[in-house]
């Protein structure tokens, strides 16, 4: 189900109306993990087992964990969890890999390639739950003794397919009373979810068929057609991501639950650093936490540390090379920032400006690994960026105004989005702002284009 | 009234808590504050300027407080942090409502104008809907965007006047469109042909005509299988949902024409700007140095002889035969052009391959028709080789306005 479909309004605003008007802490639990299953098993049903099934696992295994701290059972949890994630995301780009190697080789033996569906948002529930064991093995929080809470945590629909990543410190207390009705929170969940979808429907979907049509064939693209095309994509992915994490703090804000900033505008990053500071804020967190420090952190081999980090990150986005490939280089230039840390530093807005601008540019030319299916795709769209000839035919003229208006207007709006800034704006400028959003989703709905985290 | 609550101090940039009974810490929007017997609600982390000559930090709000007192300033609690507004209930209670009445107003206005909201949805049923709002049309003139940027109706409106004024004023409209297609056509002739006024139509009579594809408007939508598509069809009870492609940018652009001011349009002012200039009373200019014996079309009457043609082909004559019989039982006269091209266009099938579709259509229509293809025009007339550009425009416009006097007169 997605957020932008009516489907899911059909179930939410019944589910919202139901809980409010619903005294009792476990029944609007209750109702949450009802709603939240229905939600995920709306596109594949099946998938609903192997979510209950995780959610009986990892509760088990954290009170059996909170009775005895035990390494071994930690190494158990997080292996299970990680199996069944290769399982279902990595065992078909495995065989393929071990195919081509062994007819590489000239063996005439064929490793067959496992028929799985690849269940919506399981990198991210899986991370959540590795977190959560690992978390309670450190003793940084106490195991969940109810097991409607745990699964209510693992499961909430805002955050259960694209995140964020909840952490278990910051999510379970919130359960553990019935929330009390904030107006002003509820006022700010409905401007975020408005937003969102409005970013998602009349920004990233209108983005997506410009970009798609650059990735379809990029050979036949000029220069200046496969450098746009690269920025519709840019701010496709930008927008559609934006859209969601947004959505998804909103619907937790409806449901008096406050959820992680996942998105703080990265294309204003000064660095690459700074970039993944801002850019899946959950995600960066939870692999600077759970794997870049436990490689070693800065103490000790730092650059490998963040290629291996980096590399995983990219493996995490996909089973393929191209995502590999993407998150080695984002690790290599990660290590390049860091010794480049010692050169003198300039500290005016020009300065920024200057590295907002190469930053932008840096992490687009990496996008192309993250779109294209293949690396052989990839490779022809480099070479129509970098290579002669350069030309300048075939872009479509509408395609300009739709990146610099949303380049401009991504600012304003993400300043309204943080610290409830929207509730205190006067009431007038709060309807227009509502009614441009709404403009944005009439005029443009009915794409009904899936959220790229979706298949992450 | 007007009575200031003093709670925080303004020191070296920074709020100090001051020895106000009322301080408390607030940390978020929509936070409340209590100050005295009043309830107050953060709004804003937004700092503004201190008083002048103050070391106090004053900000000004103006909140009707209980009892008929009016707080008009308070003070920060912590740096950035606070500001006085109406309950967050009753704000969040405003906006609902205000954003419901905005809907609601879009929905009355849609659902009054729903007509015009669904012709704005796409160029042919705008042009309907234009051709609907003219009181008076004698002569309409169909096609692709070859016709739309070839013929002012206003033109040939004023060459029958020079040429045949004991015809009367007779008036245009331009109702061709880009990518107009024979289905489309089709599928517009009850629209256009109850007009008791309707004595003309000129129909393009071209390849592009021929071989579009159907427009999305004839295409029957396929009935709801998925719950979204049944929930989909539901919520278009909506006006303003069911319209909603009306505000995609390039239909919008449709509206205030649609809305205010079609009936000064003669339906060939595709871009906004000459919509105005003729909604402002703008009028083309005549052509200049105009040529008869250049603009002289080759004929094909309904008397000609009967031609062979390959089954695709022999459908479209069949097709176009029963378009122009389909006005002919409304009374209405009907005319085949096939408009000009420039010498640039290499091996144009209007030229040769298509003369027996021509002779043929003319013969199973019972109509004349005019090809302008062969004619040898200066590349001045083109704004680009297959479409006229002002003076292109003047010049064919003269030239169908000459040629439909001889059609008016003996009828």
């Amino acid at each position: 189900m997605l957020f932008n479909s009516l489907t899911f309004f059909a179930l939410l605003i019944p589910t919202l109306a139901l809980y409010w008007l619903l005294p009792w802490q476990r029944a609007r639990l209750a109702l949450l993990l009802f709603a939240s299953l229905i939600f995920y098993g709306f596109y594949h049903w099946p998938s609903v087992f192997l979510l209950l099934v995780t959610i009986g696992f990892n509760y088990t295994v954290g009170r059996m964990q909170s009775r005895r701290r035990s390494g071994r059972l930690l190494a158990a949890a997080v292996a299970a969890n990680i199996s069944l994630l290769f399982w279902f995301k990595y065992a078909a780009f495995i065989a393929d890999n071990l195919n081509g190697a062994l007819s590489l080789l000239g063996v005439s033996l064929s490793v067959p390639r496992p028929p799985v569906f690849l269940p919506l948002g399981i990198s991210f529930f899986t991370f959540q739950v590795i977190a959560y064991q690992i978390d309670v093995y450190r003793r940084d929080i106490a195991a969940e003794r109810s097991l409607l809470r745990f699964a209510v945590f693992k499961s909430f629909f805002p955050q259960l397919i694209a995140g964020p990543i909840v952490r278990a410190k910051d999510f379970l207390p919130q359960l553990q009373n019935p929330a009390r009705f904030d107006a002003a929170s509820f006022h700010h969940g409905l401007w975020l979810v408005l937003v969102g979808l409005a970013l998602k429907i009349g920004v990233a979907d209108v983005l997506a068929q410009f970009a798609n049509e650059a990735f379809r064939a990029p050979l036949t693209l000029s220069t200046v057609g496969a450098w746009t095309g690269l920025y519709a994509y840019g701010f496709q992915l930008y927008a559609d991501f934006w859209g969601y994490s947004t959505m998804a703090v909103g619907f937790g804000g409806l449901f008096g639950l406050a959820l992680p900033l996942n998105f703080d505008t990265p294309y204003m990053a000064a660095s690459l650093q700074e970039f993944w500071k801002r850019w899946h804020i959950t995600l960066s967190i939870w692999f600077r936490d759970y794997i870049y420090i436990l490689l070693g952190g800065n103490q000790r081999r730092q650059s490998l540390n963040l290629l291996v980090t980096m590399a995983l990150a990219g493996l995490w986005h996909g089973a393929g090379w191209p995502f590999v490939i993407w998150g080695l280089g984002h690790g290599l230039w990660l290590s390049l920032e860091r010794r480049a840390t010692g050169l003198p530093a300039k500290n005016n807005r020009r300065w920024r400006c200057l590295k907002i601008a190469m930053v932008f540019q840096g992490v687009c030319l990496l996008w192309v690994l993250f779109r294209a299916p293949t690396l052989a795709l990839a490779g022809d769209y480099y070479s129509r960026l970098l290579l002669p000839p350069f030309t300048a035919s075939g872009v479509p003229q509408k395609l300009y105004g739709w990146l610099a208006i949303f380049a401009l207007v991504q600012w304003p709006l993400a300043w309204t989005l943080t610290e409830r800034r929207f509730v205190a704006l006067p009431l007038k400028m709060q309807w227009l702002l509502a009614l441009v959003c709404v403009y944005l989703i009439l005029a443009y709905a009915g794409a009904r284009v899936d959220f790229i985290y979706f298949t992450f | 009234m007007g009575q200031a609550i003093l709670i925080a101090e303004w020191q070296n940039g920074r709020a100090v808590p001051s020895a106000s009974p009322g301080f408390q810490a607030v940390s978020n929007v929509g936070e409340k504050v209590e100050v005295g017997a009043h309830r107050l609600w953060v709004r804003s982390r937004r700092a503004a300027p201190a008083a002048q000559g103050s070391s106090l930090h004053k900000i000004p709000c103006d909140c009707p407080m209980p009892g008929g007192t009016s707080l008009k300033f308070i003070g920060f609690i912590e740096p950035t942090l606070l500001i006085g507004m109406k309950s967050p209930a009753r704000r969040l209670s405003y906006f609902i409502l205000g954003f419901l009445l905005s809907l609601g107003s879009l929905e009355l206005l849609v659902r009054r104008n729903s007509r015009l909201f669904e012709a704005a949805s796409h160029r042919a049923l705008a042009k309907a809907a234009m051709f609907e709002q003219h009181s008076s049309v004698n002569l309409l003139f169909l096609g692709t965007s070859r016709t739309q940027d070839g013929v002012s109706p206003d033109l040939v409106t004023r060459t029958l006047g020079e040429v045949a004024p004991e015809l009367g004023v007779v008036t245009g409209f331009n109702a061709a469109f880009t990518g107009s297609s024979l289905d489309a056509l089709t599928a517009l002739i009850p629209r256009f042909g109850f007009r008791a006024d309707l004595r003309v139509v000129v129909i393009e009579l071209a390849e592009p005509q021929i071989a579009n594809p159907l427009a999305s408007w004839v295409v029957s939508k396929p009935s709801p299988e998925t719950l979204e598509d049944r929930l989909a069809d539901s919520i278009c009870s909506i006006s303003f949902i069911r319209y909603r492609t009306a505000f995609l940018s390039d239909n919008l652009g449709r509206l205030p024409a649609l809305l205010f001011f079609a009936s000064s349009l003669g339906g060939w002012e595709a871009r906004g700007v000459d919509q105005i200039a003729a909604w402002l009373g703008r009028k083309e200019p005549s052509a200049v140095g105009f040529d008869p014996a250049l603009w002289t079309p080759e004929l094909f009457m309904p008397t000609g002889p009967q031609q062979t043609l390959s089954p695709t082909n022999d459908s479209v004559a069949t097709q176009l035969g029963t378009l122009a019989r389909q006005f002919q039982d409304y009374g209405i006269k009907v005319i085949f052009s096939v408009p000009p091209l420039s010498q640039g266009v290499q091996g144009a099938p209007e030229r040769n391959e298509l003369k027996p579709v021509f002779a043929e259509v003319a013969r199973r229509g019972r109509c004349e028709v005019w090809n302008f293809a062969p004619l040898s025009l200066p590349r001045s007339l083109f704004r680009d080789p297959s479409h006229l550009g002002k003076m292109g425009r003047a010049h064919y416009s003269r030239a169908l306005g000459v040629h439909l006097a001889r059609v008016l007169k003996s009828e």
